[in-house]
């Protein structure tokens, strides 16, 4: 009969601690996730809303997350123009990395995460960049 | 036909002025010069003023002109009137023939007794009564006449000459008496003085005495020397008279009449002389004005006689004019027993020269007369050439029978030709029967026409007509006209062929320059109205290209002068504005085909994307062509459907102000089609638009 009673308390504590690593593996995949988003205040960039019309998200700040797919232009004192392929979307959107951005080395095909504002004439600048 | 009455031949023909040809280059004249100068320039060496016959060429030339015996529009027209004229067989002929062959026969050598020479002259009134004669027999019997009775009035003066030299004879007896009894004596007185009053006084009666005998003796002298003057001047007019008779005879072909008053003439001149001196200085001085046309001769004889003076040696010449006519003027020397003498001048030998008109065949008759006193001397020659004469034309008209038996009616044609031109008033030309000449007319008709054809270059015509005369007569030589026909035919070919060249060159004036002398080489060629037709058509379609192609330019329909771009570069070869337009838009069509044959190619190799850029390239440049538009459509809503679509979204989007976005599409359609130019370009443009002084970075 005491074989019984010493055996019940150990299932309870293995079930509790099973679902404690769950709640934890749950809330690290969770906080691991937020940091893969470094920009996660920001919304994401509506790519087929600013290919239709961008004159009305001028001034908005977006995230961007995509890979380099070619340099298209730099100027010393302006800074680099680049084409990102966004995740998700099969349309590349140009953004320019302005000269006073941290330096970076951005090589076609890498990804990053881009925060993007939208200024006149619904350009794409970056105020900052993560590599993913 | 002997040369001689050939030469008797182109002496009528010169006769006759309105028909000289001036036809250079025929006869040998021109192979011996080498055509450098006409035939009738040539001298000859017997010069120009003896007529000369080319057997060759059937040519006779005199006074540099020259005829062709057979080819005279004046006597083709006499020959066919005799052609078709009856044999002069009717009971008015045969009488004539009668009373001129009686007449011959009694003035015939031996016949030609006192009894038979007024037996003779006593048939010319009644020969002259008909209409063949053409009242010649009466001229002459005029003519024998007035010999006779100027031969009378010869025998009178000289019957009265031989009592005024009895006369003459007595008065110088007279005279010499007178003389004689009033011989001057001695004087009787001493003084000198005295003595030659006396002698003075002597001489002075002695004149007196002689006076009388010597005016007699002086008026029968100068009787004597009249009467001798009036003989010489009686025997000049009768005999020059009878001369020049004679001799219009034979210029005018009647040698019959020839033969008759020529044996009048010896029967009535038993003095032997035949010359014709006489008639020769009076032919020598009619006046021929060759320019104004020829001269009739008239034969007259009316002389006006002046008497002049003599000299003191007994020698005297006078001249003297007579109203009309040509001047003559005769010397005499008039030296007589009593050292006197008498000179005078016959003039007025009115040998007619009456130019009457250029077309008569007896207005050159003076120049006829001329050329014949050239050629003889006496009028046994004339009688010779009279009685050569005859028998060539007899044996003309026998030939003529004999090759019309055998079928050869050129030949034939052509000796009757020359018989009838030489003896046309000849019995053996004139009793030919009708039906006899009738196939010569035909024949000579038919040349005739021929020679008309080939005048006025009808060449079809004379074509057939060589065709029919070959057929007729077997002897027919048709290589002369058949060459000239075929000549002018190639001639003419090569006008039209010209003409077609510069229709096609557009040289107009050359082109009626060259119809004009096709049309004078062969008016009726069929095809110069063809090439002419065909030409103004061509003109008519040119006209029409030039306004289609103006209304296209208009139009600015490029592509349709492309597409008849030979016909309106043919039409506008003569407008140089026109050339320059439709050479750009030519270029620019050419330029615009590259384009669409490069993308349909780029095409058919699955590039769709890649043929829209070509076509579109070529679509900014030519906007209104319509195939570039209608193949830019295709590829745009074909296979570069979402290609076009991105750069037209950039483009739009760029136009707004949206340049990101723009950029966006951009990247878009050059993603789909990497190789575009047209993305890359507009990239790039943006690209330096945003970020200004930059430059693109390596792909």
């Amino acid at each position: 009969m005491a074989r019984r009673a010493r055996t019940l308390p150990k299932t309870g504590w293995l079930l509790a601690g099973l679902a404690a690593a769950l709640v934890l593996i749950a809330a690290g995949g969770y906080f691991l996730g937020a940091a893969g988003h470094p920009y996660r205040t920001a919304p994401e960039f509506p790519v087929e809303e600013y290919l239709a019309n961008s004159g009305t998200m001028r001034g908005n700040t977006y995230r961007v997350e995509g890979a380099v797919l070619n340099s298209i232009a730099w100027s010393p004192g302006h800074g680099r123009l680049i084409s990102v392929q966004p995740t998700g979307s099969d349309s590349p959107v140009p953004i320019v990395l302005p000269a006073d951005l941290p330096e970076a080395n951005v090589q076609k095909g890498q990804r990053f995460h881009f925060l993007v504002e939208v200024r006149e004439n619904g350009i794409l600048y970056a105020q900052d960049l993560t590599k993913s | 036909m002997s040369a001689l009455p050939r030469l008797l031949a182109a002496l009528l023909l010169a006769a006759a002025p309105s028909a000289a040809q001036d036809t250079a280059g025929l006869g040998d004249s021109d192979a011996a010069t080498g055509g450098a100068r006409p035939p009738q320039m040539n001298e000859g060496f017997i010069g120009r003023d003896i007529p000369a016959f080319d057997p060759g060429s059937e040519v006779a030339s005199f006074d540099g002109k020259i005829w062709n015996i057979n080819n005279n529009r004046l006597f083709r027209a006499r020959f066919e009137k005799y052609l078709n004229a009856p044999a002069a067989t009717g009971p008015a002929d045969v009488a004539y023939r009668r009373t001129i062959d009686r007449m011959l026969e009694l003035l015939a050598p031996g016949n030609a007794t006192p009894q038979n020479i007024d037996q003779a002259f006593a048939l010319l009134p009644e020969a002259s009564a008909y209409r063949d004669d053409a009242n010649l027999c009466r001229t002459m019997s005029d003519a024998i006449h007035a010999a006779r009775t100027s031969l009378q009035s010869v025998a009178k003066l000289k019957r009265e000459n031989e009592i005024l030299e009895k006369q003459r004879k007595t008065a110088e007896w007279n005279n010499q008496m007178a003389a004689r009894n009033s011989a001057l004596k001695s004087p009787a007185g001493s003084s000198d003085a005295a003595i030659a009053a006396q002698q003075e006084n002597l001489k002075f009666e002695r004149d007196a005495k002689m006076a009388n005998t010597q005016r007699v003796l002086s008026d029968v002298s100068q009787t004597i020397e009249n009467n001798k003057l009036r003989i010489a001047l009686t025997e000049l007019n009768t005999r020059g008279h009878l001369q020049a008779l004679i001799m219009q005879y034979f210029a005018t072909r009647r040698f019959e009449h020839v033969l008759i008053a020529n044996r009048f003439y010896r029967a009535i001149y038993r003095d032997g002389d035949n010359s014709i001196d006489v008639y020769k200085r009076m032919v020598e001085s009619l006046p021929s004005n060759k320019d104004a046309g020829q001269a009739r001769l008239r034969a007259e004889f009316d002389p006006q006689v002046a008497a002049s003076g003599a000299s003191a040696d007994g020698t005297g010449v006078a001249t003297g004019a007579g109203p009309d006519g040509a001047e003559v003027a005769v010397g005499r020397r008039g030296g007589t027993t009593g050292g006197s003498g008498g000179a005078f001048s016959a003039s007025g030998l009115k040998l007619g020269l009456d130019n009457f008109s250029v077309e008569s065949l007896t207005g050159g008759a003076a120049v006829a007369a001329q050329t014949v006193s050239k050629l003889v001397s006496s009028l046994s020659q004339i009688d010779s050439l009279a009685n050569e004469a005859i028998r060539d034309i007899n044996e003309g008209v026998e030939a003529y029978k004999f090759l019309l038996e055998q079928g050869e009616l050129n030949s034939a044609t052509e000796r009757l030709a020359e018989t009838f031109a030489l003896g046309e008033f000849m019995p053996s030309v004139r009793l030919l029967p009708r039906e006899d000449k009738r196939r010569a007319l035909k024949f000579a008709q038919m040349k005739n026409e021929l020679l008309a054809a080939l005048e006025v270059n009808d060449l079809t015509r004379a074509g057939t007509l060589v065709e029919e005369l070959g057929a007729t007569a077997s002897d027919f030589d048709a290589s002369k006209p058949l060459a000239k026909i075929e000549t002018a035919k190639t001639i003419s070919a090569m006008h039209l062929a010209k003409a077609k060249n510069a229709a096609v060159s557009g040289d107009r004036t050359a082109m009626e320059a060259e119809l004009r002398a096709a049309a004078e080489i062969w008016p009726r060629n069929p095809a110069l109205a063809e090439v002419g037709e065909n030409i103004f058509r061509q003109t008519d379609v040119q006209q029409q290209a030039l306004v289609e192609l103006d209304r296209l330019m208009e139009q600015g329909d490029h592509r349709a002068i492309f597409k008849q771009s030979a016909r309106f570069i043919a039409a506008s070869a003569l407008y140089p504005d026109r050339q320059e337009k439709l050479g750009d838009i030519l270029a620019q069509m050419t330029e615009i085909e590259g384009a669409l044959q490069r993308a349909r190619e780029i095409q058919q190799r699955g590039d769709a994307a890649g043929a829209w850029e070509s076509i579109q390239l070529a679509a900014d440049k030519y906007p209104q062509d319509n195939e570039i538009n209608r193949l830019r459509a295709d590829l745009a809503s074909g296979g570069a459907a979402t290609f076009v679509q991105s750069l037209n979204k950039g483009d739009d989007l760029a136009a707004r102000g949206q340049y990101g976005a723009a950029l966006a599409w951009y990247l878009d359609a050059h993603r789909q089609y990497p190789p575009s130019t047209f993305a890359q370009e507009k990239i790039d443009a943006l690209a330096a638009q945003i970020l200004p002084d930059s430059t693109p970075a390596a792909p």
